[in-house]
C-alpha cells in the first residue's frame, strides 16, 4: 500500500496547503491576509497532535513497540544477569548441537559443491534391473550404459560419467597410493568447474591426447608441489603409465558425490583421468568382449538439465533407453529401469533423504528438547518471583496480550542471544567433526540457509519454551497478587513443573542408558584369539590394482613380500588373506553336492596363505587345521566357523568334518571340512556370517592383506616393514601399516563415538535436570513454608522435614527414572533390530540408572531440604 | 461575520460520524482536505463544527482501509494540494453506512418522542 511509503514531510506538505487553500478562501471572503491566516490556524486545531496522531497511525508502528519491549527485556535482564547468562548457555548448546546436525545436512543435500555451478539442475541416474530376487533400486553403470545414455537423453544438454579408482602415483621415487576419478571428457564442463591452474580437459580434445594427461586437485598440487605454476605440464607416473599434468582443480573441488569424498584410508580423490585411459589403468577395462563389459558396472552417469526440460522428462527418456538396452541384451538388461536423483543429493528419493534427515536430527532434537523443558521451568519460577510486578502492568491497564509478547520478547532475545553463541559452537564443532569423524577434505560451511534455520530455531524455542510461562504468569489474580505478593494458582504451576522436571529427568537417564548398550558393543573383545596378540600383530595393505600389475607379476611380488615379511626378527608368523580382519568378505554361495540350489546358504569364503592361521592365533574347536601340502596345492580342503556350521545344518547334529561342500555355481569347486574354528567377529554394527577358510592358491588376488604376529610389541615394528617393503618392490604404495589393536578400534570407531556422544550428552542433559530438579524443591518449600512451620511448631524435627523434601525429589526422580527406562526399552528395541550387535539393556544398567537418579535427587535436595529445616516456626506463622 | 455562528451553539461531531461526511463528500469528486472540510460545514448550515485539524488522521484511517485513494495534484487557484477519492469500495461502505445511520436517527428520533423534541 502507498500509504505505508508516506512520509511525515509528505504529511506535514499537506498540512501546509490545507492552511494556504482555507487563507485563500478567507481573503476571497474579504478578510486581510493576516487575519485569514490566523484564522485558518484557528480552525485547523492542534498542528502537532495531527501529526502525532499521524505518526502513531503508521504501518511500522507496531515496530516501534517491538523495539520498546527489546529495550525493556534488555533491562529486566541485566537485572538477573545470572539467569540470563545460565538460560543463553544452556539454550546455545541445544541450539549449537542442531545447527551442527543441520549443518552436515545442508552441505551434504541442499548445497552446491565447492568448484559445482548450480546442483539443483543435475540429476544422477542409476541403472535398476527387476530380478527373480526382487527389485534393485539402482546402480553404477558399464561403458555400453553410459554410451546409449549418453545419446537418449536429450533433456539433459550434457552428461558425463565417471568411476572412482584407487591408483599409485608416482612423482618422483617414493609411490603414493591415491584415489583418481576417471572421468567422461565433458566432466568438468558439466559441472560448471574452473580450473585453478592451466585448463581442463574437455569433449573437444584429441582422443590421442586424452589418453595421456591429467587433472591434479587443489590439494594434490599443494603437497606435492608447494602450489608452483610449473606443476602444469609435469609428467608423473599413474599405475605404470606416464600422463602429463594440464590443470589444476579450483580448491575444494573433488567431484561431485558427498559419500565419495570420504574414505578413511585414501582420502578424497585427487586425480582425474579422462576415460580414454581406463584400459591401461583397470585391468576390466582392457576386455573387450561385450557381455563382460556389459556386466562390468563401474560408472555413474549424471548430466545437467536444458535450459527448458524438466526431470520428469529425463526419468522418461532415461526409462525408454533402459528399454532399448533391455531389448537389446535381454540376457543382462532385463527388465531394467532408470533411477534419477534429481539434484544429486547422493539419495535416489525423498523418503530416503528424509529419514537420513531424520537420522541426524534425531539426538539433537531431543537435547534441545531437555534444554527447553528447563529453561521452561526457570521461567515459571522466574514469573513467580515477577508476579507483583506483572500484576501491575496488568492493573495499570496493559492489555494480557500486551504483556505476554513483553514476556515473549524477553525469551526471544534469550533465544537470539543463544542462536548467536550455538553458531559459534556449531563453528567449533563442525570444525572437530571434519577433522576427527567425517575426515572431510573441506570445510562444512555456515550458509545462509544454516544460519536461517538457526534463527528460525532460536525463536521456535522461544516460543516452546516461552509461551507456557507467559500465559500462566498473566493469568494472576490480580487483587491478590498485588496484595501479599504470593502466586496465583501454585500447585497447578508446581504440578507443570514437576512434569517438566519427570521429562528432563526421563530424556537425559534415557540416554545414558541407551549409551551403555554402545559401551558394551564397543569394549567387546573382537575375540578371544584375537585379544591375546592385539598389540603383538600387524596388518599392512597393500593393493596391486593401483598399478595395474598382470596376475603373474602380482603373485611374484606376493610370494616376495610374504617371504621378506616373515623372516623378519621379530616376526614369528607371516600370512595373507584378501581381507582387514574385521571386513566384509566377499559371499560365495556353499551348498553339499546334491543338495537343492535353493538351500545354498551366502557364507563369506576366505581365502587364506599358509602362515594366516598362525599369524591370527587361530586354533581348532574340532579336526584339524591344512597341512602345508594342503596349502600349497589348488583348495581341496576348507575350514569353517561355527557361525557357518549353523547356518549350513541349523541345529541338526551334525558332524561337520569330512563333509563335502561345493563353493559357487557356474565352476564350483568341491572342497572338504577338515577342521572347526571359533567365529570371526565383524566390524560393528554388522550381522556375523559365517566363514569358510581355503588355501589361497586358486584365483589372484590383487587387493591383499598382510597379517604378521610378532614376538614383542607390534608398533615399533612397522618401520621396518615399510623398509622391507621398499626393499621388495618401491613401486608399491603401501597403504597402511596397524596393529591388530587399532584396527579392531577403528571397526569399534562407530559404537564408541556412538557410546561417547550419547554418554556426554546425557551427562550434559542430566545436569540440567538436577537443576531443574533443585529449583522445583526450591520453590515448593518456599511455598509450602507455612505448613512447615505448623509442624515445626507441632513438634517436627528437622529430620522429618528434611525426609519430607527428599522424598518429594526421590519421587520425581523415580518418575523420571521409570519414564526414562521405558523409552531406553523401546528405542534400544528398535536399534537392536536395525543395528546388529547391541545386548538388551540388563538389571546392571538399570541398577545403575536408579543409583545416579538417587544421587541426583540427594544432591538437588540438599540445600532447599537445609532452607526448609532452618524454617522459624514463629516466623513463618507471622509472615502469613 | 454574518454567516459564521457562534462556536458555542455548533454540534461536536459524533464519534465515527466523520469518516461518514468525508466519504459523502467525495462521492461526487475527488476533493483536498480543506475543500472537504469547507464543504461539510456548508452543507450543515455551518452546525457542524470540524476541527480541521481531526480530518486529516480520519483521511489517514480510510486511506489505510482502502475506502479512499489520494494523490497530489493541483487546486483551482493554482496551489498543490491532496485530493482525495472514493474507491468502489469506499462507495460501497458509504451505502451501507448510509442507511444504518437513517435507520439509527429515526429510531433514535422515535425515542425521543415529539414531547422532548418540542421542549
Amino acid at each position: 500500500m502507498r500509504f505505508r511509503k508516506r512520509s511525515d514531510q509528505d504529511f506535514a506538505e499537506e498540512i501546509q496547503a490545507h492552511l494556504e487553500l482555507e487563507t485563500d478562501r478567507l481573503i476571497a471572503g474579504g478578510m486581510t491576509p493576516g487575519d485569514a491566516r490566523a484564522a485558518a490556524e484557528r480552525a485547523f486545531g492542534n498542528r502537532t497532535a495531527a501529526r502525532e496522531r499521524f505518526h502513531e497511525a503508521r504501518a511500522w508502528m507496531p515496530l516501534e513497540q517491538l523495539m520498546q519491549d527489546c529495550r525493556y527485556a534488555a533491562r529486566s535482564m541485566r537485572r538477573t544477569p545470572g539467569f540470563a547468562i545460565i538460560a543463553t548457555l544452556i539454550l546455545a548448546i541445544g541450539i549449537g548441537v542442531n545447527t551442527t546436525a543441520f549443518s552436515v545436512l545442508n552441505a551434504f543435500m541442499f548445497r552446491d559443491f565447492p568448484g559445482v555451478v548450480e546442483r539443483d539442475r543435475l540429476g544422477g541416474l542409476f541403472m535398476g534391473q527387476e530380478t527373480e530376487w526382487g527389485r534393485s533400486s539402482g546402480g553404477p553403470m558399464s561403458v555400453t550404459d553410459w554410451e546409449a545414455l549418453r545419446a537418449g537423453v536429450p533433456a539433459f544438454s550434457s552428461l558425463a560419467a565417471y568411476g572412482l579408482l584407487p591408483l599409485s602415483v608416482r612423482i618422483g621415487e617414493e609411490p603414493q597410493a591415491v584415489r583418481a576419478h576417471l572421468v567422461s571428457a565433458g566432466f568438468f564442463d558439466v559441472l560448471g568447474a574452473r580450473p585453478a591452474a592451466g585448463r581442463f580437459f574437455s569433449a573437444g580434445d584429441d582422443p590421442r591426447l586424452l589418453e595421456q594427461v591429467a587433472v591434479i586437485s587443489h590439494r594434490f598440487w599443494q603437497r606435492n608441489f608447494e602450489g608452483r605454476s610449473d606443476a602444469v605440464g609435469r609428467v608423473i607416473t599413474i599405475g605404470t603409465r606416464s600422463f602429463s599434468i594440464i590443470g589444476v582443480a579450483s580448491a575444494g573441488f573433488f567431484g561431485i558425490s558427498p559419500g565419495e569424498i570420504v574414505d578413511p584410508d585414501l582420502g578424497a580423490p585427487e586425480l582425474f583421468v579422462p576415460l580414454d585411459a581406463a584400459r591401461f589403468l583397470r585391468t576390466e577395462s582392457a576386455v573387450t568382449d561385450p557381455a563382460r563389459v556389459l556386466s562390468d558396472r563401474w560408472l555413474m552417469v549424471f548430466g545437467r538439465l536444458a535450459p527448458t526440460a524438466t526431470f520428469e522428462q529425463v526419468q522418461v527418456q532415461a526409462n525408454g533407453v533402459a528399454a532399448r538396452l533391455a531389448a537389446a541384451y535381454p540376457e543382462q538388461r532385463n527388465n531394467s529401469f532408470a533411477t534419477l536423483d534429481a539434484g544429486v543429493s547422493g539419495t535416489r528419493n525423498s523418503a530416503e533423504a528424509l529419514q537420513g534427515a531424520l537420522f541426524v536430527m534425531v539426538v539433537p532434537a531431543i537435547i534441545l528438547l531437555v534444554a527447553c523443558a528447563n529453561l521452561a521451568n526457570q521461567l515459571l519460577a522466574r514469573a513467580i518471583e515477577r508476579g507483583r510486578e506483572i500484576a501491575v502492568r496488568l492493573s495499570l491497564g496493559a492489555t494480557r496480550w500486551r504483556v505476554v509478547r513483553q514476556l515473549l520478547v524477553e525469551t526471544a532475545l534469550l533465544a537470539i542471544a543463544a542462536g548467536v553463541l550455538g553458531v559459534l559452537l556449531a563453528w567449533w564443532l563442525l570444525d572437530a567433526l571434519r577433522v576427527w569423524i567425517l575426515v572431510l577434505p573441506f570445510r562444512i560451511p555456515i550458509d545462509l540457509t544454516v544460519l536461517g534455520f538457526t534463527l528460525a530455531l532460536a525463536l521456535l524455542t522461544a516460543l516452546a519454551f516461552g509461551l507456557v510461562p507467559a500465559l500462566r504468569a498473566t493469568r494472576t489474580d490480580l487483587s491478590r497478587a498485588l496484595k501479599d505478593g504470593s502466586p496465583g494458582s501454585g500447585s497447578r504451576r508446581s504440578r507443570l513443573r514437576s512434569a517438566l522436571v519427570v521429562v528432563q529427568i526421563a530424556a537425559s537417564l534415557g540416554m545414558i542408558a541407551m549409551s551403555s548398550v554402545f559401551v558394551r558393543a564397543a569394549e567387546r573383545p573382537p575375540s578371544s584369539a584375537l585379544d591375546e596378540l592385539a598389540d603383538r600383530a600387524l596388518l599392512v595393505s597393500v593393493n596391486l590394482d593401483l598399478l595395474g600389475f598382470d596376475s603373474t607379476a602380482g603373485r611374484a611380488y606376493q610370494h616376495l613380500m610374504l617371504e621378506r615379511l616373515a623372516n623378519l626378527p621379530g616376526v614369528s608368523a607371516a600370512g595373507m588373506a584378501p581381507f582387514a580382519m574385521f571386513d566384509m568378505i566377499s559371499d560365495g554361495v556353499v551348498r553339499e553336492p546334491g543338495q537343492d540350489p535353493r538351500d545354498a546358504e551366502y557364507i563369506d569364503v576366505a581365502e587364506v596363505s599358509g602362515g594366516w592361521l598362525e599369524a591370527t592365533n587361530t586354533g581348532v574347536l574340532r579336526g584339524r587345521l591344512f597341512t602345508s601340502a594342503e596349502l600349497a596345492a589348488p583348495p581341496t580342503v576348507a575350514l569353517l566357523d561355527e557361525e557357518a556350521v549353523r547356518e549350513l545344518w541349523g541345529g541338526e547334529a551334525v558332524d561337520p568334518i569330512g563333509r563335502t561342500l561345493q563353493i559357487g555355481d557356474s565352476a564350483p569347486s568341491l572342497v572338504t571340512v577338515v577342521g572347526v574354528i571359533p567365529t570371526r567377529q565383524e566390524m560393528a554394527f554388522r550381522q556375523p556370517e559365517g566363514m569358510l577358510v581355503i588355501p589361497a592358491t586358486g584365483r589372484y588376488l590383487p587387493r591383499t592383506y598382510f597379517y604378521l604376529r610378532t614376538r614383542g610389541p607390534a608398533q615399533p615394528m612397522i618401520s621396518a616393514v615399510r623398509q622391507a617393503a621398499r626393499e621388495v618392490d618401491t613401486r608399491v604404495p603401501i597403504l597402511w601399516v596397524r596393529t591388530l589393536e587399532s584396527v579392531g578400534a577403528q571397526a569399534v570407531a562407530p559404537m564408541t563415538m556412538m557410546a561417547s556422544a550419547l554418554a556426554g550428552l546425557g551427562a550434559v542433559a542430566l545436569g540440567l535436570a538436577a537443576l531443574g530438579l533443585f529449583g522445583v524443591l526450591s520453590f515448593l518449600v518456599a511455598q509450602r513454608r507455612y505448613e512447615i512451620g505448623i509442624r515445626a511448631a507441632l513438634g517436627a524435627r528437622a529430620g522429618d522435614v528434611t525426609w519430607m523434601v527428599l522424598k518429594q525429589a526421590l519421587r520425581l526422580g523415580l518418575a523420571g527414572g521409570v519414564v526414562g527406562a521405558l523409552l531406553a526399552l523401546a528405542v534400544v528395541t528398535l536399534l537392536r533390530s536395525i543395528i546388529h550387535g547391541l545386548e538388551m539393556l540388563d538389571l546392571r544398567v538399570f541398577a545403575v540408572m536408579a543409583g545416579v537418579m538417587v544421587l541426583v535427587a540427594v544432591l538437588a535436595s540438599v540445600v532447599p531440604a537445609r532452607r526448609a529445616a532452618s524454617v522459624d516456626p514463629m516466623e513463618a506463622l507471622r509472615a502469613e | 461575520m454574518s454567516t459564521q455562528r457562534d462556536d458555542r451553539e455548533r454540534l461536536a461531531l459524533l464519534q465515527g460520524t466523520l469518516d461518514l461526511l468525508i466519504l459523502r463528500t467525495l462521492l461526487l469528486s475527488p476533493e483536498h482536505g480543506q475543500g472537504i472540510a469547507r464543504t461539510i460545514q456548508q452543507r450543515s448550515d455551518e452546525a457542524i463544527l470540524v476541527e480541521h485539524g481531526s480530518l486529516y488522521p480520519a483521511l489517514q484511517r480510510l486511506e489505510a482501509q482502502g475506502l479512499v485513494r489520494a494523490d497530489w495534484g493541483v487546486s483551482e487557484n493554482g496551489r498543490r494540494a491532496r485530493y482525495y477519492e472514493l474507491t468502489a469500495r469506499g462507495r460501497k461502505h458509504l451505502a451501507a453506512e448510509a442507511s444504518r445511520w437513517r435507520a439509527m436517527t429515526a429510531a433514535i428520533g422515535r425515542v425521543l418522542g415529539p414531547a422532548l423534541a418540542e421542549g
